[in-house]
């Protein structure tokens, strides 16, 4: 067992505050790096210490292993907690940070290489009975690879190998388009993970994405923490997570997380990790691929199990067992997500660019808003457009669902267009409050979703506190006596 | 004694940019078009206002000339606008079109048909009275027709080139 | 100063007669003063909006500053005359406030027959600029109108104070160095084009706006040449060839947010300065004025009580208290100017001209504005009087009146006849301004008097001839004469041959003479002394 005293925490924005405020509470000091583009983080106010960073664009500062590892032990961290995105699934930065006597906060690079790559993680996952859809991996043989795709049937979805995130992902519903579906999925690939390999599996129609939280220590114990449901999305990127998933029979649940326990610890898996699985309207879930990082959407758990999962990330990095076994695991009420994106949802998702002018955060019971930016923060294209995630805690999902409503309604960032009134038009929907659920929500209801035009009366009321608002215009003052005479007439 | 300070502003959406609005800060109320509302500001950046007999909160702040408002949860962009400037597209050719000031030969063409610009952007130089002048695109747009070619005379008023703004992406 | 004691008694009969009949005269003039500045026939509003423009009401509205008044002038100019159509002589004039700053503007009311000048409309026009000469005040001129009223142009074009006049006065302000700017919102033609031409800066309105000496049909007319009235004279022309316009304005807002531009450019010169301080509004009531002073203006009343809802705090330092007692005088404050009032109360003598005069120099030497209350029938009458040499004191009070170089505002507030209009700064006198209730009279002698004093003459013509008029024949000499002296003596009647600057509701009297006082302190007043008096 080694207690961390200093963390280095190698990422930005929400999950750096996110991450700086458990290590606080446990009395662990914190580095955050910045890049001289990027000054505006809250977590850098927050952290004990900051450290420059460097590289051109931005976002090559935070995929830079050496110059990270060279910051962490400058500043004398004993540890590196990767966040998500960026390097946390890169094997060679685990690996290199162990090699620099720093602890990975993560699970081990074996273990992050196996599951990484969505191709040995199918067939680990399948071996240990796991379900999956029938799939065509091209590297078996390429030049087979077309026909074993068709062979599986339609629809059909032809993704990235060695990619995720929503991107490199084509589907085909015909035989005429999956020649195209090939070609336009294996450029995206090249382009955003540099490497073009295919993988085609059957499409799961009006599929569920739910996904289950695990757990492993260094001493083999490995348990859940329940099912998060995140089927709303938008460009295969997910929009809003719930935890319960609604309208899941207690038995589905069960054989899901179960499964996903079977195959962590099968995988000698330890701190945090996500199995996704996609469910079937008929009740079949599917393995889909395992996340061996925290997730964006992990408050949804924390908020109906009542425990920090940073805390049992760095404990568990420590080398202690983890504190609770999983029947001490307790599930209260619902918990709902909503990601905070800086784009206009009503022109297509297109981000968009500006500065924080007004920051107006919500609260509540039950509420927690995770920021990533502060009052005066320019949003740029440089990083992901996710300004924060607004996330909300009811004794039921009702419950839940009012209050994330109302807080989204106080969720202010003026200054760039964000999407807090589309997600209240999600939240408002009838077909979302009855829990229906899959991933073609959002353009099932595309139509409906369109936002309401403004009347006359409420544009005339923009107007007047737009005026209200402007600061010296046109300003006289008006001499006595005729101030106190007002508009008079004779 | 009251000290009366007389604000008028004139304001248009950035959705609705052929509509101006005019807006006077009065002491008793403010006046939208001559429609009197009323609009109390409870802290920086908060307001309450009446619609349909009931109490809103707005949010708004200010950026130089454009101010962000949120109603609702929703955000729009208002901008100022100058009241004694004209409104764009007044001249024939459309607000796209740039004129020869004056009698003149281009120099040299920085762009192309086809070739998206933004305002500012330089488009071409011309010479006229031994006097090199840049001519730079007035809006965002597409660059529709370069009508002069290099080395080609013209006289005042004709036009340079030729602007479209583009249509919204869906 | 002190407050004046009010005995006024709300509760009698005379106060509740006196009320009932004056609020009735007032809604009566509020009723005529609505009509003349909203009510227009339909097609006349469709008209204006189908050429994109607003109504002179309207464009005041863009113009002045939100929230301020306007002191208008002339109302009701013209509603006896060219049968009642011509509503205030199609011009609107008044005072008003730019950027926190008094202006005066003309504006032409292209909803009344188009705007054409009648002659009384260039009457008002010409008054306009008088005021603005007097007081140095910077003038707008909203232009839009038709052209001179050509049936009745011997009226209005060839005298000394007609239609020329306009344009020397113009040119005597630019002159005097105070600013000008016309904006152009229908066409300026002939003489109307000289009016941008002679501004220190001429807005136009694309489009609409047209200057030209002659219109196309005159051209056409003249030499053949055939030319639309935008390429002989609009926008475009003006701004970019002739440089006789100098700002095109896309359309009516902007036109006038361009005149408020150019006028926040020009630089105030500093006021006289007076004795001022913080305003207080009167101790009484103003409204009770209804009640205090009677429709009839035989029936007499105590000025003083009149001053006391007038004036801040109702106070006033009486001046010569026992003295002259037919003559108020004393200094007191309208929204925080002092000036010293003069009010009748009752018939002139000897004593109260001598007192008059004596204070009108007091104020005058020490820079005090003053005011005029009138209710004068005369001055007295008879031989005691004439041996004691009244009429040296009525010729000494006028000849110190007219002396005064501070500003004298006077209000006639019950009637106004013969020689003591004179004395207390009639029309006549070079006051600033003057205005009537809506129960005044004026005339050179009360209209009874008249009537028996012309039927007289004509009885004793008949009677020489050697006829004998019995009651009836005598009644229908006399009727008609009173009947024409009466509606000659009426307000309305004055206001509309604008020999006043407006009826005011007598509640309104305060904000008038405030505004009119403060506006007038943009000229500096001129050196003292006057001519010789008959001691």
């Amino acid at each position: 067992m080694t207690t961390i005293r200093k963390l280095f925490i190698a990422n930005r924005a929400e999950i750096a505050l996110r991450i700086v405020h458990t290590a606080r509470r446990m009395g662990i000091a914190t580095v955050v790096p910045m890049h001289n583009q990027d000054q505006f983080g809250p977590a850098l106010t927050e952290a004990d210490e900051t450290v420059e960073i460097f590289g051109t664009p931005a976002v090559a500062a935070w995929l830079d292993i050496p110059g990270l590892i060279r910051a962490a032990l400058d500043t004398g961290c004993d540890a590196i907690h990767p966040g998500y995105g960026f390097l946390s699934e890169n094997a060679t930065f685990a690996k290199a940070v162990e090699l620099a006597g720093l602890i990975f906060v993560g699970p081990p690079a074996p273990v992050i290489e196996l599951m990484g790559d969505k191709i040995t993680a199918r067939r680990f996952a399948v071996a240990q009975g796991m379900p999956v859809t029938l799939s065509a991996d091209e590297a078996e043989d390429p030049t087979t690879f077309e026909k074993r795709a068709l062979a599986i049937g339609f629809p059909l979805l032809v993704k990235g190998a060695a990619g995720g995130g929503g991107k490199g992902m084509q589907i085909a519903r015909r035989v005429e388009d999956l020649a195209n579906a090939i070609s336009v999925a294996r450029a995206e690939s090249q382009r955003y993970f540099g490497d073009g390999r295919l993988f085609a599996e059957r499409f799961v129609e009006q599929p569920r994405h739910i996904e289950v939280q695990v757990f492993g220590d260094t001493q083999g114990h490995v348990i859940h923490l329940g099912e998060r449901e995140c089927s709303i999305q938008r460009r295969f990127q997910k929009l809003i997570e719930e935890s319960p998933a609604p309208k899941l029979p207690d038995g589905l649940r069960n054989r899901i997380c179960d499964a996903a326990v079977k195959l962590a610890a099968a995988a000698k898996y330890v701190n945090a990790g996500t199995v996704e699985c996609i469910v079937s309207p008929d009740g079949e879930f599917f393995f889909l691929e395992m996340n061996t990082r925290l997730q964006v959407e992990h408050p949804v758990t924390e908020m109906v199990t009542g425990l920090d999962l940073v805390e049992l990330q760095l404990r568990v990095a420590q080398g202690e067992p983890l504190p609770l076994d999983q029947g001490d695991v307790q599930f209260s009420g619902h918990a709902i997500e909503c990601r905070i994106l800086a784009e206009d949802a009503d022109a297509g998702f297109v981000p968009d660019t500006g500065k924080v002018l007004l920051l107006g955060i919500p609260a509540g019971p039950g509420v927690r808003f995770d920021s990533g930016v502060t009052a005066g923060a320019p949003v740029t294209a440089d990083f992901d457009s996710m300004l924060a995630k607004l996330v909300v805690h009811g004794a039921d999902r009702t419950l839940a669902i009012s209050r994330m409503r109302s807080a989204l309604a106080d969720t202010t960032m003026l200054g760039v267009t964000i999407n807090n009134d589309f997600l209240s038009r999600v939240l408002h929907h009838p077909a979302f409050a009855r829990g229906e659920t899959d991933t073609g929500f959002l353009e099932r209801h595309k139509a409906e979703l369109a936002p309401a035009v403004f009347t006359d009366d409420e544009r005339q009321l923009m107007l007047a506190v737009a005026a209200s608002a402007a600061p010296d215009i046109s300003a006289t003052r008006i001499p006595e006596p005729y101030a106190s005479m007002g508009a008079w007439r004779n | 004694m009251a000290q009366l300070i007389a604000k008028m502003i004139t304001l248009q959406f950035s959705d609705m940019p052929d509509q101006r609005h005019q807006v006077q800060l009065r002491t008793n109320a403010v006046y939208v078009n001559g429609r009197p509302l009323q609009v109390r500001k409870a802290a920086a950046g908060s307001f309450t206002g009446m619609l349909d007999g009931r109490t809103v909160r707005l949010r708004a702040v200010a950026h130089g000339d454009t101010l962000y408002v949120q109603l609702r949860g929703r955000g729009v962009r208002i901008d100022r606008v100058d009241p004694t400037r004209a409104r764009a597209a007044a001249t024939p050719g459309g607000a796209g079109a740039s004129h020869a000031p004056m009698p003149g030969v281009v120099i040299s063409l920085l762009v192309a048909a086809g070739q998206q610009v933004k305002a500012g952007d330089d488009l071409l130089v011309i010479e006229s009275m031994k006097l090199q002048m840049t001519i730079s695109a007035s809006l965002d747009g597409e660059v529709v027709e370069l009508p002069l070619a290099v080395g080609q005379t013209f006289q005042r008023n004709d036009i340079l080139v030729r602007l479209q703004t583009c249509g919204d992406t869906a | 100063m002190s407050r004046i004691v009010s005995k006024i008694d709300a509760g009698s009969a005379g106060y509740k007669k006196n009320q009932a009949a004056m609020a009735q005269k007032v809604e009566a003039l509020q009723s005529r003063v609505h009509k003349a500045r909203f009510e227009r026939p339909e097609r006349d509003i469709e008209r204006l909006r189908s050429q994109k423009k607003l109504t002179v009401r309207e464009r005041l509205d863009l113009l002045l500053d939100p929230g301020t008044p306007f002191l208008e002038i002339g109302t009701l100019v013209a509603n006896k005359a060219y049968e009642g159509e011509v509503h205030g002589a199609g011009q609107v004039s008044g005072i008003g406030i730019i950027h926190g700053r008094e202006v005066i503007v003309h504006a032409d009311d292209p909803s009344i027959k188009g705007g054409a000048w009648y002659p009384l409309s260039v009457k008002k026009i010409v008054r306009t600029l008088d005021i603005a000469i007097e007081n140095r005040l910077p003038v707008i001129h909203l232009c839009d109108s038709a052209g001179g009223f050509l049936p009745l142009q011997s009226e209005l074009f060839p005298d000394r104070h007609a239609a020329g006049r306009i344009f020397r006065n113009q040119c005597t302000l630019s002159k005097m160095g105070v600013p000008q700017i016309a904006v152009v919102l229908g066409h300026c033609t002939a003489g109307g084009a000289y009016i941008p031409a002679l501004c220190d800066y001429s807005v136009i309105v694309r489009g609409n706006g047209g200057v030209f000496l002659g219109g196309p049909p005159l051209v056409k007319a003249a030499t053949g040449e055939v030319v639309t009235a935008e390429a002989l004279g609009g926008a475009t022309m003006h701004t970019t060839v002739s440089g006789t316009c100098d700002y095109a304005a896309d359309d009516e807002p902007h036109a006038m947010a361009m005149a408020r531009d150019i006028f926040a450019n020009t630089s105030p010169i500093p006021k006289q300065t007076i004795d001022r301080i913080d305003a207080e509004p009167p101790f009484y009531d103003p409204k009770e004025l209804y009640g205090i002073v009677p429709t009839d203006w035989k029936t007499g009343f105590d000025m003083r009580e009149v001053i006391a809802r007038i004036v801040d705090g109702s106070k006033l330092h009486e001046y010569q208290p026992d003295y002259g007692t037919t003559m108020i005088c004393g200094y007191a404050r309208i929204w925080g100017c002092k000036v010293g009032i003069l009010a009748n109360n009752g018939v002139l003598f000897n004593d109260s001209s001598l007192k008059a005069a004596h204070f009108m120099r007091l104020c005058d030497r020490d820079r005090t504005p003053l005011v005029f209350l009138q209710n004068i029938t005369g001055y007295m009458v008879g031989r005691e009087y004439e041996e004691r040499g009244i009429t040296k004191d009525g010729a000494k009070m006028i000849m110190t009146q007219v002396g005064c170089t501070v500003p004298k505002f006077t209000v006639i507030v019950g009637g106004s006849f013969g020689a003591g209009n004179y004395g207390m700064c009639g029309r006549a006198f070079d006051g600033r301004f003057l205005w009537m209730w809506p129960q005044s009279q004026i005339a050179v002698m009360g209209a009874e008097q008249a009537a028996n004093t012309l039927a007289d003459v004509k009885i004793r013509q008949l009677q020489r001839k050697g006829h004998e008029l019995d009651a009836e024949q005598i009644a229908a000499i006399r009727e008609p004469v009173l009947a024409r002296f009466e509606a000659e003596s009426d307000a309305y009647y004055s206001t509309s041959e604008m020999w006043d600057d407006g009826i005011l509701d007598p509640v309104d009297t305060r904000n008038a003479l405030g505004m009119a006082i403060v506006a007038s302190l943009n000229a500096p007043f001129g050196e003292m002394g006057y001519g010789v008096l008959r001691l």
